[in-house]
């Protein structure tokens, strides 16, 4: 069949850009699903899938469009088409890369090689991330491409999931490999380099030098021993390589060196900053069966063991062990100064005071470590793809995530850490974020905060979930064509997702409502969920939607039998069916938003009740008064033909008389 | 019983005047033989109505009287001209026509009052029937429009 040339534009992306689903590309942006793309028929993009639950970065995706450099696949265009099974899909297009992947031709690289090809190149790129407020977050070996030997490597796309969620553990500093994959959050260049120098050492040695190691033991010895010797443990390095690396796995990001540096490599290998070693206890501490001997291992061992923690931090056992074996005196008051805190703050029986006492402890003794929460580690900038995450693969998950919000624990954390964010601002942003999740009309906070957080989470609804929709204005039209592929059935109108979507993308003449709506769930107020619709198809100008306004008629057909009425059903329905056929919505909530008609019923169906009464009345009265009537009309009866009898009696009487 | 009966109000004894008209029908006997005997032959069927009819109004007995008597009051005026006697009275009885006459308009009123009891009673019906008919046509209409019920057979 034959596209129309509306259906053919709306088929591309960003106007442009056509996918060809035949030619899927497996290797140019693993582990995502790619295919071939091209603009006005030449081919040379690609289309990198979005998946639900890892969304695409917002942000990044409008920062970067316009990059200068050739060093990198920029995101040129994103948007939902429609794929072969007739589902729609959201496809970020960048251009196609421009050869295999490092990984593919995995091999040792000759440091000149190292500077020239990779350092330099990635250096200039960075600084073109870093001077647009952007970092990549998906340097790894599988997403860096080179068109022939000895030619500048190409960094691959990195904007259609949350920041780093595909990093490979060692590849990433320890602040952010113990985060959950969708948490790493959008970090800071410095992040960047870190994972650029673990790549340099890679291809430096031709293998990744921790494998076999579990991650666990990597991340554990990157605390215990620094990045560096983790990392690189006993391989050699090209020894003018050694200072450069080590610089760039600075487990303190203020220590490496910045992208502008390293584009000039001698200069970058010449920086040194020491770092001040970590204070370490002359005997461990043992929490959950892991041995802490520096704070940064006891903030990791909180992490992992919060059950056993809790306790040793309450009874002063961690305490003890920072004023005795760590020496350190400051940050043992502030444990103790939090353990107190928890005690006044013993109002929750669930245990989150305890898990507030764990987040703060672990800001405390490790102010470079990530929020954590019942276990969970995120950075605050990721929890909305964390959450999104979550509600998708791990509920569990997801509730504890949430709580992070209404328990406004990155204020908390703030606080404690020091340094970072202003406290007040936090708090402040922590405010909003409760408001958020706990303001929701819909009962449905997680999905709202989620919705809120991050603009390019779609809306999960069933109704829409062949359609890919991230922004209000495409809602209707997602509906739209729901309605016009399958029948009603027994779904709402506005089922909770497409409410909480509309809700935290939200507009406030829809408020009204949407407060009507919060309590509906149960049992579905149809009229608000109508004239939900009908405002947002007002507001947003959208064209007729004749199959959801049948969908919609459909729905609301019961309403009408909250008239009594049954001429007034009936013409009721004429008209509704007449509207639905004119796809506009507002005139049908109108019609069952008319006053004067509900009050006419009221006031017909109280005359007709009345007369009714009336009627029975007679008709009782009537088989009692028959035999009464009855006689009075006989007697009538005779009277009259007594009557006649009289007056031929006078007229016989004249005759006799005068005759 | 007899507390019943000794609590029950006392009737009080209809007073009769059978014995009055008695008397006044055996003066006339004997003073005007003659007119007694006319109205009394060409009245006959009124008067036996009369005492046959049960009721207080007598309704049959008095359309036949009123006829009866339309019918006698000629046959008076000729007996009086001819002196009002016994025998011109039984001469004037012995024409059948007279008595005939007289029998058939009390007939007449007899059947006139039949009719206007069945008359009556048929127009009352038609008349019911009618405003019955709009009563529950109206009722049902009601119920049909206002309710979910369907209106009773």
């Amino acid at each position: 069949m034959a596209t129309s040339p509306k259906e053919a534009a709306a088929a591309l992306i960003g106007g442009l850009y056509a996918v060809d689903f035949d030619q899927p590309m497996p290797n140019a942006a693993p582990p995502l699903t790619t295919y071939a793309a091209s603009r006005g028929g030449v081919p040379g993009f690609m289309a990198v899938a979005v998946s639900r639950g890892w969304p695409a970065r917002g942000r990044a995706l409008g920062a970067v469009s316009n990059l200068g450099t050739p060093h990198m696949l920029p995101p040129v265009a994103h948007g939902p088409t429609t794929m072969p099974g007739g589902e729609t899909g959201y496809f970020v297009i960048c251009p196609a890369p421009p050869g295999p992947s490092l990984l593919a031709n995995l091999r040792a690289w000759p440091e000149a090689e190292l500077t020239d090809f990779v350092l330099k190149p990635m250096a200039l790129a960075l600084g073109e991330l870093q001077a647009r407020d952007v970092t990549h977050r998906a340097i790894r070996p599988d997403n860096l491409f080179q068109s022939a030997p000895r030619t500048p490597v190409t960094l691959g796309c990195a904007w259609a999931t949350p920041p780093a969620c595909h990093q490979p553990s060692w590849m990433e500093p320890a602040y952010s490999a113990v985060c959950l994959p969708a948490g790493r959050g959008d970090g800071r260049i410095a992040d960047d380099v870190y994972s650029l120098g673990a790549l340099m050492v890679m291809l430096a040695l031709g293998a990744n030098p921790v494998e076999g190691v579990p991650d666990e033991e990597v991340l554990r010895n990157k605390l215990e021993f620094g990045s560096y010797s983790a990392i690189v443990g006993n391989h050699r390095l090209p020894p003018i390589l050694v200072d450069l690396v080590r610089g760039m796995l600075a487990d303190d990001p203020e220590h490496r060196p910045s992208p502008a540096l390293l584009a000039n490599p001698a200069a970058a290998r010449a920086r040194r900053i020491a770092a001040r070693p970590a204070r370490r206890a002359q005997r461990p501490i043992e929490v959950g069966g892991q041995h802490a001997w520096t704070s940064r291992m006891l903030a990791h061992a909180l992490m992992r063991a919060p059950n056993a923690a809790s306790p040793m931090l309450r009874n002063g056992t961690i305490d003890r062990w920072l004023r005795r074996g760590v020496g350190d005196v400051t940050a043992a008051s502030a444990i103790d100064e939090a353990a107190r805190m928890r005690d006044a703050e013993v109002l929750a029986a669930d245990g989150k005071a305890d898990a507030m006492l764990i987040t703060r402890s672990i800001a405390l003794l490790d102010p470079a470590a990530p929020l954590v929460w019942r276990g969970l580690a995120i950075w605050p900038d990721g929890l909305a793809n964390a959450l999104d995450n979550a509600l998708h693969f791990a509920p569990e998950q997801a509730e504890a995530l949430a709580e992070i919000a209404t328990a406004q624990v990155p204020t908390a954390w703030v606080e404690k850490r020091g340094g970072g964010r202003d406290a007040t601002v936090s708090r402040l942003e922590g405010l909003e974020t409760r408001h958020w999740f706990t303001g929701s009309r819909t009962g449905a906070g997680a999905w709202r905060l989620s919705y809120h957080l991050n603009p390019m989470v779609p809306c999960e609804s069933p109704a829409t979930a062949r359609a890919w929709v991230v922004r209000l204005a495409d809602i209707l039209p997602a509906l739209e064509a729901t309605a016009a592929r399958s029948p009603r059935g027994d779904q709402p109108l506005v089922d909770r997702q497409i409410a909480t979507f509309i809700e935290a993308r939200r507009d406030e003449r829809l408020d009204v409502d949407l407060s009507r709506l919060a309590g509906a769930m149960t049992a579905p107020d149809l009229l608000s969920q109508l004239r939900l619709l009908a405002r947002l198809q007002g507001k947003l100008s959208t064209t007729d939607l004749p199959n959801l306004s049948r969908w919609a008629a459909d729905a609301v057909q019961p309403m009408l039998q909250h008239f009594s009425s049954r001429s007034r059903r009936q013409r009721l329905a004429e008209r509704l069916s007449a509207l639905a056929q004119a796809g506009q919505l507002a005139p049908m909530a109108a019609m069952l938003d008319d006053e004067p008609e509900q009050e006419s019923d009221k006031h017909g169906l109280a005359g007709a009740k009345a007369r009714l009464a009336e009627i029975e009345a007679a008709l009782a009265e009537w088989s009692e008064l028959a035999e009464i009537k009855a006689a009075q009309a006989r007697r009538v009866g005779h009277e009259v033909a007594d009557g006649v009898g009289l007056l031929a009696c006078v007229v016989a009487l004249g005759f006799a008389v005068f005759g | 019983m007899a507390k019943a009966s000794a609590s029950a109000t006392p009737a009080v004894p209809r007073r009769s005047w059978f014995w009055l008209q008695g008397v006044i029908c055996g003066v006339a006997v004997a003073v005007v033989p003659g007119t007694a005997l006319m109205i009394g032959v060409l009245m006959a069927p009124a008067f036996a109505t009369y005492a046959m009819e049960q009721g207080k109004t007598r309704p049959l007995a008095r359309g036949m009287m009123l006829r009866g008597a339309a019918c006698t009051f000629m046959p008076l005026r000729v007996l009086w001209e001819h002196g009002g006697s016994l025998d011109a009275s039984l001469d004037l009885l012995s024409d059948p026509g007279r008595p005939l006459l007289a029998w058939t308009a009390c007939g007449a009123g007899w059947l006139a009052g039949q009719l206007a009891d069945i008359l009556t009673r048929l127009a009352l019906d038609a008349r019911s029937a009618r405003a019955l008919r709009q009563l529950t046509q109206e009722r049902d209409k009601l119920i049909v429009e206002w309710t979910d019920e369907q209106p009773p057979k």
